[in-house]
């Protein structure tokens, strides 16, 4: 699903570099990416969705290479293939729950909103036990139930990546639980890839895989 | 409905206070130059129009402004009067069929315009409820007074007294309404139009009174030689002229002497009218002959230059509101920032961002629009009464 | 991005709509159906003049009834109606009719002939003096209305009403001149009996009952005192008073009436030794004959009637 050889990517004007010689993610793989803070982490989830670009290397995602795409052929990639799950849960606060859940079809017309896509709306918001907020505004809902609206607005895309940035850091334990088991069950029905960041070690024990970013990362000394 | 517009309606109707207050804002900053702008239109559409069907005018040397404007627009000006001889002189000289307008009286505060049959040809006055005028104590009425008094016809109208403390002259006269003009779009809307001869007996020229004589009335009767009758001061006048009353009505004096307050007249041809103009361009003539159209051109000249003392404002305010609003949008933008990372994120089009910015000045500049060119809508039915009242009453 | 698409098609239908003028187009009145031109006359000379002049071209409309007198006769709202949307209303102008100064009438259809002979009109002290709100007892001065019995005067009434017409006939101007001429050449017998009885009978004086006569008395170079006699009344005693008065201040043999009187009145007349002549001033068209024809028959009988009464006062003097 994602491969990654030679790849190298550093910051101008900083410090910072990433070096991954090798590494593979395999489809509907559930990896969980540690290290400490500043070595990386959100880069290479960044690198994946193609928002940073290698400075070096290959990077094919979902079979495709994304060093050769452009940067709409990126977004449209990112809207349609990856899904996006931050630590802030970045909800719109003008919008209803529901609308919230649906809006990267309103904000690139690569998707389009039908029916089915509001069916599924509804089916996610069900299984996330979020549907009786549906018409809420996001400032009536606590934060775990809209972490879940976020779970749900990346998922119903349908992407086949998942890309959870500490989804649960703001969260007390029993939702950290709650929303990684979430994301491990809807990935898994979906058979979607799910690579999320987390510093919590407590949570690793339903992750196929653990990849400690700190061995890509390196500090080079500038001029 | 769009994914943008979606947002962007979400976004604003989120912040109403802050959209309510940026349309209020805008629209205040447009509305003064657009009302301006229509009325000052509109008031020179309507003035140059009404100047080009009237052709010619004649009056009393004086204020030509006061003598177009009366003519026209049978505004309140305290112009000297002329007398019937002056349309008889001209008529004479057959370069054009003078129509004679006398204008000193208000009914309900409507002017009452004296004239001849002539001047509903010659304004393409139709009567659509009614009959024209027929006959002494008659008036037609313009389809605005007719609205505004409820008057119909068959109703009576009393002509206003010009001044209360005057005990001598005019008598108020109950006017018989027969007719109700169709709606012109012009001061012909609103006056009360009677015959020449009935303004006159509004102004005491003519009356009609009961008839002297010696079975009758004896207590008025002063004096008898032969058929001869000297009544006394006290003989009732009619105030309204009736069927039964009308044969006593009668007229002291010479009509040639009778005084109307001017003259509109219709040149035969170009020629006549230079001819004209040629006749009263002596220094001696006792009548001044203008043309309209120059004298609302001149008047136009005037209100262009209030126009344009207004407009160096309305340039100064329209800078002012637009780095406000620039202000205000790019401290929107800074605000908003997290929102469009978000987005960019998920993968949102490069110019789905700008969209949703675009959008939302659109939508507050249109609302604005839309409510300004609204209440311009309203405005343009008082507008010519405002600039009128402004610059000709 | 279709939101700004309607806002401007919203924008732009309202602009389209301020733009707009509201204003109504007036259709101008149709001419009348009827291709022959109406002319409305106040009385029987005018109608005779027209007639003469314009022949079958016009439509002569003299809207008093034959019953009613031309002076003081009213129209009805229907004929108000007629009058007003007749191509030439020909008045005869110095207050003869009463309803030409109580209609509204469009000014430019209107010919008032009297405007033609301006400074050979004749004015008299009116019959009625009275006063009313503050001001002064006052008369009302009047001008005599019965130009045509001076023919003279009734060829340039015709003259302006021929004037006229050739407007409103241009296509028959040729005739109406030569119809002008025609009705010029006719009137010449009465102006020659009006001639030669100034001259058969000069300086004579008579009673009138109101001013009628003073174009013809004018022309003969007599004299007439009216007496302001209302029409159709019973003159009573302070009248005859006055009479005598004037009688015995004039001595005034004749009396001219315009229908004719009471034969007690003739007798009372006869005995404060004036004699009545009734002259028709033709206001009302003739049972019998024309204009021309009648006024020649009552000339005729005036010169008769002369004749008598010149002859038994000159007996009388014998």
């Amino acid at each position: 699903m994602i491969q990654m050889q030679q790849l190298r990517f550093g910051y101008p004007q900083s410090q910072f570099r990433l070096n991954i010689p090798d590494l593979i993610i395999k489809e509907a793989e559930k990896v969980a990416v540690i290290g400490p803070s500043g070595c990386g982490k959100t880069t290479l989830l960044n690198l994946i969705s193609g928002i940073l670009i290698p400075d070096q290397g290959t990077l094919n995602s979902c079979g495709i290479n994304l060093k050769t795409l452009n940067d709409s052929q990126r977004r449209a990639y990112r809207i349609s293939r990856i899904g996006f799950v931050f630590q802030e849960f970045e909800l719109i606060d003008y919008l209803n729950v529901h609308e919230n859940i649906l809006l990267p079809y309103f904000i690139n017309g690569i998707l389009h909103l039908d029916q089915c896509v509001q069916d599924r709306a509804r089916e996610l918001a069900a299984s996330m036990q979020i549907d009786q907020y549906f018409q809420a505004r996001i400032d009536q809902i606590s934060q775990g139930e809209r972490q879940r609206v976020a779970i749900c607005r990346a998922l119903l895309p349908q992407p086949q990546i998942l890309l959870a940035d500490e989804p649960t850091g703001n969260l007390d334990p029993a939702n950290k639980r709650l929303i990684r088991d979430l994301l491990i069950e809807h990935t898994a029905r979906t058979k979607a890839t799910l690579i999320m960041v987390t510093h919590d070690d407590r949570l690793l024990d339903q992750f196929e895989r653990t990849i400690d970013i700190e061995r890509f990362h390196e500090v080079v000394e500038t001029a | 409905m769009n994914g943008i517009l979606r947002l962007t309606f979400r976004y604003l109707a989120y912040n109403r206070l802050k959209t309510v207050i940026l349309i209020l804002c805008v629209s205040l900053a447009l509305l003064l130059p657009v009302l301006l702008q229509f009325g000052v239109a509109q008031f020179e559409q309507d003035l140059l129009a009404r100047a080009r069907a009237t052709p010619l005018v004649a009056g009393a040397k004086g204020s030509r402004f006061d003598l177009a404007l009366q003519s026209m627009y049978f505004s309140r000006a305290e112009l000297e009067p002329t007398t019937m001889q002056a349309v008889e002189t001209i008529q004479e000289t057959g370069y054009a069929l003078p129509i004679p307008l006398s204008l000193r009286f208000t009914a309900q505060g409507a002017p009452i315009v004296g004239t001849t049959l002539d001047y509903f040809d010659f304004r393409k006055l139709v009567v659509a409820e009614g009959t024209g005028l027929r006959r002494l104590g008659d008036c037609v009425i313009g389809a605005d007074i007719a609205q505004k008094q409820q008057l119909k016809p068959g109703d009576r109208l009393m002509s206003d007294p010009l001044n209360v403390f005057d005990l001598s002259g005019n008598y108020p006269l109950k006017m018989r309404v027969v007719g109700i003009l169709g709606k012109a779009g012009s001061p012909d809307d609103n006056a009360v139009f009677v015959d020449l001869k009935t303004e006159w007996i509004i102004s005491g020229i003519g009356h009609g009174h009961q008839t002297v004589d010696s079975e009758t009335s004896k207590d008025l009767l002063l004096k008898r030689d032969g058929q001869r009758v000297v009544a006394n001061a006290a003989v009732p006048q009619f105030n309204e002229v009736t069927d039964e009353n009308l044969a006593s009505f009668h007229f002291h004096g010479q009509a040639e002497t009778f005084p109307i307050s001017s003259i509109l007249l219709v040149p035969s041809n170009e020629k006549s009218e230079v001819l004209l103009l040629g006749i009263y361009d002596a220094k001696n003539a006792t009548l001044q002959l203008i043309r309209p159209t120059e004298i609302v051109k001149e008047l136009l000249q005037m209100v262009f230059r209030v126009k344009q003392l207004f407009d160096m404002n309305t340039l100064l305010v329209s800078v002012s509101v637009g780095l406000l609003l620039a202000l205000i949008f790019l401290l929107s933008l800074r605000l908003r920032k997290r929102e469009r990372q978000t987005m960019f994120q998920l993968g949102c089009s490069r110019s789905t961002i700008w969209k949703l910015q675009l959008s939302e000045i659109i939508f507050i500049l249109g609302t604005s629009l839309i409510i300004v060119l609204g209440m311009a809508a309203v405005f343009r039915v008082y507008a010519y009464q405002m600039m009128r009242f402004l610059f000709i009453e | 991005m279709k939101k700004p698409v309607y806002l401007f098609l919203v924008l732009f239908s309202v602009a389209q709509l301020l733009s707009c003028q509201q204003k109504t187009q007036l259709e101008n009145n149709p001419t009348s159906e009827d291709q022959t031109p109406l002319v409305v006359v106040v009385n029987y000379p005018l109608e005779f003049i027209v007639e003469s002049i314009a022949g079958p071209a016009v439509k002569v409309l003299n809207p008093v009834p034959a019953d009613a007198d031309p002076e003081t006769w009213f129209p009805d709202d229907a004929m108000i109606q007629t009058i007003q949307q007749a191509d030439l209303i020909v008045t005869n102008g110095a207050d003869f009719s009463d309803w030409v100064k109580k209609l509204s009438l469009p000014r430019s259809k209107v010919l008032r002939t009297s405007l033609s002979l301006k400074e050979a009109l004749i004015t008299v002290p009116d019959f009625e003096v009275h006063s009313h709100g503050s001001g002064d007892a006052h008369s009302h001065a009047g001008t005599v209305s019965f130009f045509w019995l001076d023919p003279r005067l009734m060829t340039r009434q015709a003259n302006a009403i021929a004037q006229r017409l050739a407007l409103l006939l241009p296509r028959q101007q040729e005739e109406i001149t030569a119809n002008l001429k025609k009705l010029e050449d006719s009137l010449e017998p009465l102006n020659q009996k009006l001639d030669q009885l100034r001259t058969s009978y000069p300086g004579l004086q008579w009673f009138s009952q109101r001013p009628v006569y003073q174009y013809l008395t004018r022309r003969t170079d007599w004299k007439v005192f009216h007496l302001h006699w209302k029409k159709k009344t019973e003159p009573d005693d302070p009248v005859w008073e006055n009479l005598i008065a004037m009688q015995e201040q004039h001595k005034v043999p004749l009396m001219l009436w315009e229908y004719q009187p009471e034969d007690k009145q003739v007798k009372a007349l006869q005995q404060r030794g004036v004699a009545s002549f009734v002259l028709n001033p033709l206001t009302v068209k003739p049972s019998q004959g024309n204009y021309l024809t009648e006024m020649q028959r009552q000339l005729d009988q005036l010169e008769e009637f002369l004749k008598q009464h010149t002859n038994l006062s000159k007996s009388k003097e014998n």
